[in-house]
């Protein structure tokens, strides 16, 4: 039995469906889930808010691809404005447009997890299976380190010449082109996202899948979600079109994400013990210029290719660290730089020469950190607060001052932050400079691509939002499969995290309906 | 943005609650606005093209901001973007032209369209490097749509040494679709 997948176009009058399962959110958590329940035989219906674009339809163009795929229209932050989000909205989610790079997750974390977090089950032997079958169906793999760009090289070498650890990440891709366009939707399939693999596999299997359809409301009715009331939303401008879309499942999951799944709870008044959107986690993330006498050309090749976690473990009272590298194209350098002017068109003018690296905080391990905040204002839209708190403006200390070294270490003639006031330095005596240069926010570019936690998993009906096994904790035919349900983030990418805990749900989730 | 990040910090509104100063309402330049504008008005427009003229100049040959169609690009994005949002920064532009807000933020009581090239740069700089984490927000909001449209756009590529995206429409496909599968994905 073969499903469907229908866009506003043909959403011109009122749906209302009965299904099995109804699930919100089309990314690595809802498309992972999906394929399973479709393949057991359930009815499933699945409702995505962004648009559904393909490879014959994706824009390689930075300037069209960021409105079409991405939150808010490319331009989602922080309600202060100082971190940009980068985080997808289309079908396949976030996993449309991510950069590919895949960890299982660290067994640290999942006995920190289990230690503070009263997550049960979770273990490198529970999640194995998880991690295997998703491996295979995702094609995630080593990526040949000679097939690593400039860019991503800058990071390999800086870090050999430091003696510190680096290697190679695993991707889920098969028929790479090396185009440099994973942020932008793959041009070849290549990716092995979502919309190339779960989905298919899904549809093929009966799904019915409504895109641009934004979910307003759960409504609850005797301790039971009785159905989800959404919306059709144009594809130009997400703007209403007064189509209603309103499902009756006998299971609702959350999928959306780790803001846009608090957001869905709060508007829907599910907050039964105030935790829903306490603890997101955003892996903050600065990054560090490097100008090369040589062509870097990080335009294209795999973005993200190589990473180092020589800084993973700083100690009990700081920050850890992993560094990465990210696409140098003009659109993206440009908004992130702070220059303007001459200045400005002096640096871009060299941007094939230019290395960009970046610094990830693993934030929500230390006691008394607790990320930030999603909540809704008065118009139901998401909001997310992050205090830079001064453990974490450290961390940005200490990961500019590292990259720094990696870059000159790596052949850089000059290293320039992304202050402000850009600090310039041209050899390893000047990175002293960065010891009184301002961190926090508003300071410097700070960005997220991994957005994490809001509705957290534990057995504590107290802390946490949803069981180990992502039921809620108050409603039997409520779960939550998607990044929120981290307890703390990663200090790895955390996509197949996420892919895993979806294939290990199907089995619970099924046995729900 | 959070809606009423600039207004439920104070700036704007007092500003506006001094309305009726004449300072406040002193005008600044206009140009006309292309035909089919979405969001900004004659004014915001205005504003907007003079910061973008600024911040993008004509430079070692690049074309200016403007003459590259930037400032009405901006307002294509912003009409893409939540109305909420989008008024918002239309709000934020207007706070940079007005005089009174010039005067109390940079000792400056000209409207931003009104000073010389060099005045702005200071205006600018005043801006990005302002004590108000509220005016650094807007700076970088204000920053990032027109540095989008400019460095976005496919005739700068060149100007920062890119040869643009690789040409792949002609690779075999993948198996993005589901044999058989209904199909309906244009948008509106």
């Amino acid at each position: 039995m073969s499903g469907f997948i229908r866009g506003a176009d043909a959403l011109t009058s009122a749906v209302d469906e009965v299904c099995d399962v109804c699930i919100i959110g089309s990314g690595a958590g809802g498309a992972t889930l999906a394929a399973g329940l479709c393949e057991a035989g359930l009815s499933v219906v699945l409702l995505e808010a962004g648009g559904h674009f393909t490879r014959q339809t994706f824009s390689p163009h930075e300037g069209e691809a960021y409105p079409a795929l991405y939150q808010d229209r490319g331009t989602r932050a922080t309600a202060d404005l100082a971190i940009t989000i980068l985080q997808g909205r289309a079908v396949g989610g976030s996993t449309t447009v991510n950069w590919t790079t895949c960890y299982r997750t660290p067994s640290r974390i999942l006995a920190h997890w289990a230690a503070h977090h009263a997550v049960e089950g979770l273990t490198d032997d529970a999640l194995r299976p998880h991690f295997e079958a998703v491996e295979a169906r995702l094609s995630i793999a080593p990526w040949p380190v000679e097939r690593a760009n400039a860019n991503n090289r800058a990071l390999l070498n800086g870090a050999a010449a430091l003696g510190w650890p680096a290697a190679p990440t695993s991707r889920n891709v098969k028929g790479c082109a090396n185009s440099g366009l994973c942020g932008l939707g793959c041009p070849v399939d290549g990716k092995q996202s979502m919309l190339v693999t779960s989905i298919p596999d899904a549809v093929s299997a009966g799904l019915r899948l409504y895109a641009d359809v934004e979910a307003r409301r759960v409504v609850v009715e005797g301790g039971r979600v009785v159905r989800v009331e959404a919306e059709v939303v144009r594809r130009a401008d997400s703007a209403p079109t007064g189509v209603a879309v309103t499902v009756r499942p006998k299971v609702l999951v959350l999928s959306g994400g780790a803001i846009n799944t608090p957001a869905l709870l709060l508007r829907s008044g599910i907050n039964t013990n105030g935790r829903v959107g306490l603890r997101t986690f955003l892996h903050p993330v600065i990054a560090v210029a490097g100008r090369y006498p040589e062509r870097i050309d990080g335009f294209y090749g795999a973005p993200q290719s190589v990473a180092s976690h020589h800084l993973i473990d700083r100690g009990p009272e700081r920050v850890g660290l992993f560094f990465e590298a990210g696409p140098v194209q003009p659109m993206l350098i440009a908004t992130a730089t702070p220059l303007f002017g001459e200045e400005m068109a002096a640096f871009m003018a060299e941007l094939a020469h230019v290395s960009g690296l970046i610094s990830l905080a693993v934030d929500g391990l230390l006691p008394g950190d607790d990320g930030g905040t999603v909540r809704v204002d008065a118009a139901g839209r998401p909001r997310v607060d992050y205090p830079i708190r001064p453990a974490l403006a450290e961390a940005f200390r200490a990961g500019h001052e590292a990259l720094a070294q990696v870059h000159l270490a790596a052949g850089a003639t000059e290293v320039y932050t992304l202050h402000r006031q850009p600090r310039r330095l041209r050899s390893t005596a000047d990175i002293a400079q960065l010891a009184g240069a301002p961190y926090g926010a508003h300071e410097h570019a700070i960005f997220t691509a991994h957005q994490m936690g809001g509705c957290a998993m534990g057995e504590d009906p107290s802390r946490a939002v949803v069981r180990s096994d992502l039921r809620h904790h108050s409603l039997p035919n409520l779960f939550v499969v998607d990044g929120s349900v981290l307890p703390t983030s990663l200090g790895v990418n955390p996509s197949q995290t996420i892919y895993a805990l979806a294939h290990r749900a199907r089995a619970v989730v099924a046995a729900a309906v | 943005m959070d809606r009423r990040f600039f207004l439920g910090a104070g700036l704007g509104a007092a500003v506006l609650a001094l309305g009726g100063v004449g300072l406040a309402l002193r005008p600044g330049r206009r140009i006309a606005p292309p035909a089919g504008l979405r969001v900004l008005d004659d004014v915001s427009f205005s504003v907007l093209s003079a910061l973008a003229d600024r911040l993008c100049p004509a430079v070692r040959g690049l074309p200016s901001a403007s003459a590259l169609g930037v400032p009405a690009l901006v307002d294509a994005q912003l009409a893409r973007m939540h109305p909420a949002d989008a008024t918002e920064l239309k709000q934020g532009l207007l706070l940079i032209e007005n005089s009174l807000a010039g005067l109390i933020f940079d000792g400056e009581p000209t409207p931003f369209t009104l000073r010389s090239p060099a005045g702005q740069d200071l205006a600018l700089l005043a801006l990005r490097d302002s004590g108000l984490a509220v005016r650094r927000g807007l700076y970088k909001a204000v920053r990032g749509l027109i540095m989008a449209a400019y460095w976005g756009h496919p005739r700068m590529y060149g100007a920062s040494g890119y040869d643009g995206p690789m040409d792949l429409r002609a690779a075999p496909g993948g198996a993005a679709s589901a044999a058989g599968a209904e199909v309906s994905s244009e948008g509106m």
